[in-house]
């Protein structure tokens, strides 16, 4: 009897966890780093 | 942490640091524009201009929008560098943009320039703008949710798969049964009892003749 395995491996739903987790936080940082330099960068092109 | 990861990791941070700066370069350039100029501006050509561009709005708006088209795609692709898909960033850069412009059509109309009443076109545009970056918000976060809860699962594809070997049954040699786990030691010690069982249960699982097709 084949029965489809259902059951998700705790390491792989790990790994996606924390390439979910790095990517958010890369683009928390940017937009961060963004909103400071956008400052200079208005200031520059006006 | 790998190479590849760690240069994902750093395009990310630099392309939504690029992108938010140009978005937000955008945004003033417009803000300008709706401001200074009563929402429309241009310069050169034959006619006789009304308001002129300033070589401010122009770079304003012409650096935010082209290099925040460069800076998605630095973004897109250190994003797929750390292993997500890049319709997330793309998601992602949608509802940043739309958001943030909706919003600030709304702000101006709802605190229009001296002399002008409130601007009825800004709010419904601004509007428009918002439910598109809520769409694209609502989009992201089921995508998001989807790959979280899938992770580690095989693919629709495998598991649906019919099995691509079967066991040959050979005649009048009874296979195993998932009911009668005992049936091996059974035969070995001579008691024949759990095959006897086994056949019936056979019979009247498949409602047919004895030793019929069995799955």
């Amino acid at each position: 009897m084949i029965t489809p395995n259902s059951v998700a491996s705790p390491a792989a739903r790990g790994g996606e966890l924390l390439r979910a987790g790095v990517w958010l936080l890369a683009s928390v940082a940017g937009a961060g780093l963004g909103i400071v330099l956008s400052s200079t960068l208005i200031t520059l092109l006006h | 942490m790998t190479a590849r990861r760690l240069t994902g990791f750093l395009l990310a941070i630099a392309g939504a640091a690029g992108f938010t700066a140009c978005l937000k370069s955008l945004v003033a350039g417009m803000e300008d524009v709706i401001k200074v100029d009563g929402g429309s501006c241009a310069s050169g050509g034959p006619y006789v201009v009304a308001h002129q561009c300033s070589g401010a709005d122009i770079r304003l708006i012409m650096v935010g929008t082209f290099g925040g088209l460069v800076a998605a795609a630095v973004y897109a692709g250190g994003t797929s560098a750390l292993g997500r898909p890049g319709s997330s960033a793309g998601l992602l850069i949608w509802t940043a943009l739309f958001g943030l412009l909706g919003w600030n059509f709304i702000s101006t109309g709802l605190h229009p320039p001296t002399g002008h009443g409130t601007l009825s076109g800004l709010l419904f545009t601004g509007a428009m703008f918002l439910l598109m970056a809520l769409g694209g918000l609502i989009v992201l976060l089921v995508s998001v949710t989807g790959d979280l809860r899938s992770a580690g699962r095989p693919g629709p594809a495998i598991t649906g798969m019919q099995p691509l070997v079967r066991a040959a049954v050979v005649p009048g040699f009874p296979g195993p049964q998932p009911w009668c786990g005992l049936r091996l030691a059974a035969r070995r010690s001579g008691h024949a009892r759990c095959d006897a069982h086994a056949g019936r249960d056979d019979h009247a699982q498949l409602g047919g003749q004895p030793g019929g097709p069995r799955r």
